[in-house]
């Protein structure tokens, strides 16, 4: 059901979610909304869809207060540490998807900005891991220039 | 180089989102100081008035009804009368001069 609306408009998004048939906060209670990659990843990629609808900041409003306390803030928590299995890099499309709605999120309910504080602790400290990681390969780069 | 891209944008988004935390925990700290001066202020108060113990130290038939403009700018505390709500006046002057203060 997720994965379907993703094709769909931001605006249809919205109202779709808002439907009581939808059941969001089933859905962000779910396991699978914990444990799944996919789940989180649609769930993230939905989110992202809505905070771009103009003029709907209340109706975004009653979807973002039902994030804090949910499988999918935990779920997110555990996936951002997680690397791509290809490239294995941090799947930096998936983090930049969530900043984009903790951005609104916090912009429009910043008094409930608590729970999602450790996620962006976490993904401050993974970035300071790879900044550094880089750094090294860089200066690596360069002696092994300098030596030839 | 594409990943290094990818780092960097997200990276400028984390730290926008960083900053709207750190904006956040701001105004948080200062409205807390605000509620600790507020409630230290009404105990102080509290304890002022507690304090105005004894006689009082002017005559309340000699107090304009009307506050005039010096009472209104002076900022020295004025006496409040203890009221007594369990127990009895020691004579009718002292009931006379809480009642109309």
């Amino acid at each position: 059901m997720l994965t379907k609306l993703l094709d769909k408009t931001s605006d249809h998004i919205l109202a779709e979610m808002l439907l009581p048939h939808f059941q969001l906060k089933t859905f962000l209670n779910d396991q699978r909304m914990r444990n799944r990659y996919d789940w989180i990843l649609a769930m993230t990629k939905l989110l992202e869809k809505i905070i771009k609808c103009d003029g709907s900041r209340e109706r975004i409003v009653m979807i973002l207060e039902q994030l804090p306390n949910t499988s999918y803030l935990e779920g997110v928590y555990d996936e951002v540490r997680k690397t791509h299995p290809i490239t294995d890099q941090l799947r930096f499309d998936f983090i930049q998807l969530f900043l984009k709605v903790s951005n609104t999120f916090l912009a429009i309910i910043p008094h409930s900005a608590d729970d999602l504080t450790k996620i962006f602790e976490r993904i401050e400290l993974l970035f300071t891991k790879v900044k550094s990681e880089s750094d090294v390969r860089i200066i690596n780069m360069i002696i092994f220039c300098l030596i030839i | 180089m594409i990943i290094f891209q990818e780092f960097k944008e997200t990276k400028a988004i984390l730290d926008e989102v960083l900053e709207r935390v750190n904006e956040i925990d701001y105004r948080k700290n200062q409205k807390q100081q605000l509620l600790k001066t507020k409630n230290s202020t009404t105990t102080t108060t509290i304890n002022n008035i507690q304090h105005d113990v004894g006689p009082p130290p002017d005559d309340y038939r000699q107090l304009p009804i009307v506050p005039g403009v010096t009472e209104i700018l002076s900022e020295q505390r004025t006496y409040l009368r203890r009221n007594i709500v369990d127990g009895v006046y020691n004579d009718p002057e002292h009931y006379l001069d809480v009642s109309i203060n």
